[in-house]
């Protein structure tokens, strides 16, 4: 009676059905669709997972080595300036369903939505800040002429590990930006098939397959699931429900207890310790961190490795920056030493320590913060500082930082890649930045040399020192670049992502199978 | 009856300004959607702009004021995250899929719990019994998200019968719809079992039984009809708790009611959706009781006076 009552039920489960078969289908499940608006300027990077298939990007970041390679344009340039970046296109690139070429007139639309004034992507702020005009002289040639020297805005802001994605300027001026922002049309390998809010999205190869032209997709459909729950990813791993999801440190073991397998986004997000109080607009001179020897303190005090090792598996590298950026990773971190950290403390005038609140919350990924903070707790502990921790959530805790209520507290966060180690210095170094947490008047200098320094190698320099400044200053407490887990079915093979941006699904290679 | 109407009206209306009150002035203490908002790149005077656009720099009197005027007119304003899709047109979205599972769940609930508890109660004392008291006291203990884990990874990792979450079919519905249930069963079990106790103890069983009336027909028609009372009474409560309390089920099961919608609401201090949906679930809550009252009413006059 039982095995019938598990034919029926398993013939009531309804898988999609639209004539694809499991092998050529890719899904994935995802703790959130996010906003589940398709135009690239209506909403955050967090859809990026399911539009990068749609769209196609300026220029790429080749997954292996980190360097610019052709996308929709072929080459560009800088002028001698820094102010006027010129974009040579590819020709014959089509947009999905006949929505014809795609040529200057789509960049320079493209970009102007994502600075308008009601853009709310990642970029839009600084983009609008930064671009004076946009340009089509010719149909395959866009110039962006900003209004401060950018030598690196290419790199910064036109990549995929960025959102400024290309769409059809026919297209959404002809049906309106509503319907284009449920039916989305690009020019990338794959297009929209169906959309059921807050449950799926399901994308198919292009038909006109003639016009995929950056990618070979190995799948002919690639479907996303919500699936806000941790465990209930990781039973959908098991079950075959989903042949990708991302995953917490602590269900590692049982992924690979099950047969399954892991892959890694390489080292794109940073636990850390931010410390209130340390900006120019936010000065807090009674908190003890507030002294740069208790500042370093706090940082000798504790065994990031054990911490990697521990929490995330070994799959990370002690840090010495919150930017796990191209040229910042090699900045090094504080070595564990808890006698030099008691010695520090003395001679700030804290030998018995303190007392402190360390706040605490989960990102994604970060689901393992909390546990970061009771390691942190436990090893200034034994220096003398006495933490109390406070559980609370992002948005309270955003709220906080930025009106000036958190300058008393420190708490654990999530750096994250940035496209150029300039764009992560000046949102957390830099004293306009409404998320800076550190930020004195040698940072600011730094911060406008770098930005009008046009000689690349000057301007790496200068990266440097500043990064080296802020580890001395004992600007945070730096743990580690940590990678991000994915739990992955035997039919997902190499995914080429790269570091600034989970993306490149439509890269992913089927595995072959025995 | 038209006086009784009225009366339970008035309360209704009373009582939804009230939670209207609430559910602003809480929502507000709770920290600024600005700051989620705002890119990671963002000034402190795009942050006074955006603060303006939002019309939250204006005294929280003036925007209660505003947020009323409006929601009389059926107005819950726009969300503010994503595509500012209109905050009602969000919860009515997520409703059906609400209404579907607490339907399912409580169909669940009444079809298992009535007949344990009638059982139970005509073998009073007896193994049987003992038994169901058993399982109403795990159905009432165990948390909710750990059945819902429990019974994932039995019926869909190891036995593969039903898929693990999602939407869109009857497959689908089956493990949240049970998982939400099994407390409901309980309390369904536990009340039909002291309502029969009663029943059967009273005056005109005895008479039945006298009479000769068959033991099944003394149980299952007479003694359940009466007691059925109390039981109508709770389950508007029962109904609208699981529609308004299904956030971890919701979760668990990636099913896309409105507790994943609030619960996402308070993560973004989305407060237009916030305030929609605690204002709709409130409204749920309030007609399920009116019509239960109403139904009482019809089964016992005397309530009306």
């Amino acid at each position: 009676m039982l095995v019938a009552l598990g034919l029926f039920l398993s013939a009531c489960n309804n898988d999609p059905d639209s004539g694809v078969d499991d092998y050529d289908r890719l899904v994935v499940a995802m703790p959130t669709l996010g906003e589940s608006t398709f135009l690239p300027w209506n909403g955050s990077t967090g859809r990026k997972l399911y539009l990068d298939p749609m769209y196609s990007y300026l220029i790429y970041i080749e997954p292996e080595t980190g360097q610019l390679i052709p996308g929709i344009a072929q080459s560009w340039e800088v002028s001698p300036d820094g102010k006027t970046h010129t974009l040579y296109l590819r020709q014959g690139l089509q947009f999905h369903k006949g929505w014809g070429e795609l040529t200057a007139t789509d960049v320079k639309f493209s970009i102007e939505q994502m600075i308008a004034p009601e853009a709310i992507a990642g970029p839009s702020s600084v983009l609008r800040r930064t671009i004076r005009e946009v340009r089509a002289p010719h149909p395959y040639t866009v110039e962006v002429e900003l209004s401060i020297p950018d030598v690196e805005f290419i790199r910064g802001y036109l990549t995929n590990g960025q959102s400024v994605m290309i769409v059809s300027k026919a297209y959404v001026e002809s049906v309106g930006q509503d319907e284009a922002n449920n039916q989305p049309i690009g020019s990338g390998s794959y297009e929209m098939l169906e959309y059921d809010k807050d449950v799926s999205i399901t994308l198919k190869l292009r038909e006109d397959n003639e016009n995929i032209w950056r990618t070979s997709p190995d799948f002919k459909e690639i479907h996303f699931l919500a699936a806000p729950e941790e465990f209930t990813r990781v039973a959908m791993l098991k079950t075959g429900e989903a042949d990708l999801a991302p995953v917490n440190f602590d269900s590692i073991n049982v992924i690979e207890r099950s047969g399954l397998q892991l892959t890694y986004v390489p080292r794109n997000w940073t636990p850390v310790v931010r410390l209130g109080g340390l900006t120019e607009r936010y000065n807090n001179p009674d908190a003890p961190w507030s002294n740069q020897l208790v500042r370093l303190a706090m940082n000798y005090a504790i065994d990031k490795q054990v911490i990697i090792d521990s929490i995330f598996h070994g799959r990370g590298v002690v840090a010495g920056t919150d930017t796990p950026s191209l040229g910042l990773v090699n900045i090094e971190g504080f070595p564990y030493d808890p006698d030099k950290a008691r010695e520090l403390l003395r001679e700030a005038g804290y030998p018995q320590g303190f007392s402190m609140r360390l706040k605490t919350f989960t990102t994604s990924p970060g689901a393992e913060l909390p546990i970061v903070a009771q390691a942190v707790a436990l090893y200034w502990e034994a220096v003398g500082i006495k933490v109390s921790i406070e559980p609370t959530n992002w948005a309270g805790l955003r709220s906080a930082w930025i009106t000036g209520n958190a300058t008393d507290v420190a708490w654990t966060h999530r750096g994250f890649p940035f496209t150029t180690p300039l764009a992560g210095l000046q949102t957390s170094n830099y004293s306009d930045s409404l998320f800076s947490t550190f930020a004195d008047n040698t940072t600011d200098d730094y911060l406008d040399r770098i930005g009008e320094e046009l000689d690349s190698d000057r301007r790496q320099e200068l990266v440097m020192e500043l990064a080296n400044y802020l580890r001395d200053m004992g600007s945070i407490v730096f743990i580690g670049h940590i990678d991000e887990p994915y739990g992955a079915s035997k039919k997902v093979g190499r995914w080429p992502t790269i570091n600034e941006q989970t993306t490149n699904l439509d890269m992913i290679e089927r595995a072959t199978l025995d | 009856m038209i006086g009784y109407l009225i009366k339970r009206l008035a309360e209704l209306i009373v009582a939804l300004l009230i939670m209207s009150l609430l559910v602003f002035s809480l929502a507000r203490l709770t920290g600024d959607p600005v700051a989620l908002l705002l890119s990671d790149y963002a000034t402190e005077e795009e942050r006074s702009v955006l603060t303006q656009q939002l019309g939250l720099d204006k005294p929280l009197t003036e925007q209660y004021a505003i947020f009323i005027k409006a929601a009389l007119q059926g107005d819950f304003g726009n969300s503010i995250s994503g595509n500012r899709q209109p905050a009602m047109e969000l919860v009515l979205e997520r409703l059906p899929a609400s209404l579907l599972l607490a339907s399912a769940a409580m169909i669940i609930s009444l079809l298992a719990g009535v007949p344990m508890g009638v059982i139970a109660a005509a073998r009073r004392g007896a193994k049987t019994d003992i038994l169901i008291r058993v399982f109403t006291l795990l159905g009432q203990s165990i948390p909710v998200f750990w059945l819902g884990m429990v019974f994932i990874y039995f019926f869909s990792v190891q036995l593969g019968w039903l898929p693990t979450s999602g939407y869109g079919s009857f497959s689908h519905l089956i493990l949240p719809a049970t998982s939400m249930a099994l407390f409901t069963i309980a309390a369904i079990t536990r009340l039909t079992r002291v309502s029969m106790i009663d029943a059967l103890s009273s005056e005109y069983i005895k008479l039945a039984r006298i009479k000769g009336l068959p033991e099944r027909v003394i149980i299952w028609k007479h003694a359940l009809r009466n007691s059925l009372i109390p039981l109508v009474t709770y389950m508007g409560t029962f109904f609208a708790m699981m529609i308004t309390g299904a956030v971890v089920i919701e979760t668990v099961f990636s099913w896309p009611g409105i507790g994943r919608l609030a619960y996402q609401s308070i993560l973004d201090r989305d407060f237009p959706v916030m305030q929609a949906v605690v204002l709709t679930t409130t409204l749920l809550f309030m007609l399920a009781n009116f019509v239960v009252d109403l139904i009482y009413v019809w089964i016992d006059p005397r309530i009306e006076r």
